[in-house]
């Protein structure tokens, strides 16, 4: 009875504990600054981001030794691109980063792919959603014939406490990619080696 | 120590399943179908109704999966159609070319503990001023890593739903046949 009895136990400790909590970090992209044509770039740039990444799936630690799972490319993808369309003139999404056909077809002076790391942690020993989370987003740019042009990085950051996530398990995740994803607009506006 | 095997099996049977109602979520547009949608031309398309009659609901380890749309996974598939293609800047509510359909399959499965599985099938049509120009069945399935406990299994199956619906418009955008249909 004993070693049933220990068995039980350890199914339970196994299925309620250490648990890796899918989640979606998609951002809201409401607070996305709308940019005038003259502030714009004038320039039509491509988006590559490569199938592996489109699935990938990251876990990060959660609250009270349980973890989180989420695809940051997958979740962030359509803010992204339309953070991207905020900021140039036209974007095309690309099957490979040397398309040259798509390229020369639709006239992309830069191909941009995102690079995503993400972190996250929790203050709270009893609850599993993180309290803290951050994206740190890279745009890797690169003319039309492969060259690297710019790299801009941004750090986004998000907090939720309990009486807030309390709704909305994956805030913290939510408000950092959005975060992430304001600040790169604002870096991509602010880089001059993108308008020449 | 019966008592104490019982609890334990109880709060067992409690963390792999439950029993309440849970909602879809909103449908996200994926990137490679609206390009397709771009690339194929520029024909402003109307989307019609997509019916689900006498299908299933969708039920995860005894919670029922519920569209956020109207309460119908017909509707749920109009949207997701009407999605990518305002997105692509092709969606015209006015347009004569209208596509619509039939839902004849659509269910999540996480009751395995390891593997989860999501399989849809639908019926499109492509109509233009009432004449059909396009009919076919398309399905998709989709499969991702489940687990043993309710509380994982259970959310990660209602996220995959919109996933399985991007799967299907790919296949019916990688369709030519259907992109012809459309201009």
């Amino acid at each position: 009875m004993r070693t049933f009895t220990l068995l039980g136990s350890l199914l339970i400790a196994g299925a309620l504990v250490g648990c890796a909590h899918p989640m979606v970090i998609a951002p809201d992209t409401s607070g996305l600054q709308v940019v005038s044509g003259d502030q714009k770039i004038n320039k039509k740039v491509g988006y590559y981001l490569a199938d592996d990444k489109r699935i990938l799936e990251v876990t990060t630690p959660g609250g009270g030794g349980d973890k989180v799972t989420y695809k940051p490319y997958a979740d962030t993808e359509t803010a992204v691109y339309q953070m991207l369309g905020s900021v140039f003139s036209g974007v095309t999404v690309l099957k490979s980063s040397d398309d040259a056909a798509a390229i020369e077809k639709n006239g992309l002076s830069y191909v941009i792919s995102p690079q995503l790391v993400t972190d996250s942690s929790s203050s709270s020993a009893l609850t599993w959603p993180p309290t803290a989370f951050t994206v740190e987003m890279t745009c890797m740019i690169t003319d039309a014939k492969g060259a690297p042009v710019a790299s801009p990085m941004v750090k986004g950051e998000g907090k939720a406490e309990f009486s807030e996530f309390k709704s909305d398990f994956s805030l913290s995740g939510k408000r950092a990619a959005q975060d992430a994803i304001l600040k790169m607009q604002a870096a991509l506006l602010a880089a001059p080696e993108l308008r020449k | 120590m019966r008592a104490f095997v019982r609890a334990a099996l109880l709060a067992l049977a409690a963390s792999v399943a439950s029993g309440c109602s849970l909602m879809a979520p909103n449908y996200s547009p994926s990137l490679p179908n609206m390009q397709l949608l771009k690339d194929a031309g520029d024909a402003g398309v109307s989307v019609g109704e997509f019916t689900s009659n006498d299908l299933p609901g969708i039920t995860l380890r005894g919670s029922s999966l519920n569209s956020p749309y109207a309460n119908s996974y017909g509707a749920y598939l109009a949207e997701a159609l009407r999605q990518e293609l305002q997105m692509a800047g092709r969606l015209s509510p006015t347009s004569s070319i209208q596509v619509s359909g039939v839902l004849i399959k659509n269910d999540i499965d996480v009751s395995g503990f390891s593997v989860g599985k999501g399989m849809i099938e639908a019926r499109f049509v492509v109509k233009k001023g009432g004449a059909v120009r396009y009919e076919q069945v398309k399905s998709a399935h989709t499969e991702w890593e489940s687990s043993f406990a309710g509380p994982v299994a259970i959310p990660r199956g209602q996220q995959e739903y919109s996933h399985l619906i991007q799967v299907l418009l790919g296949e019916l955008f990688a369709d030519q046949s259907f992109m012809a249909a459309l201009k």
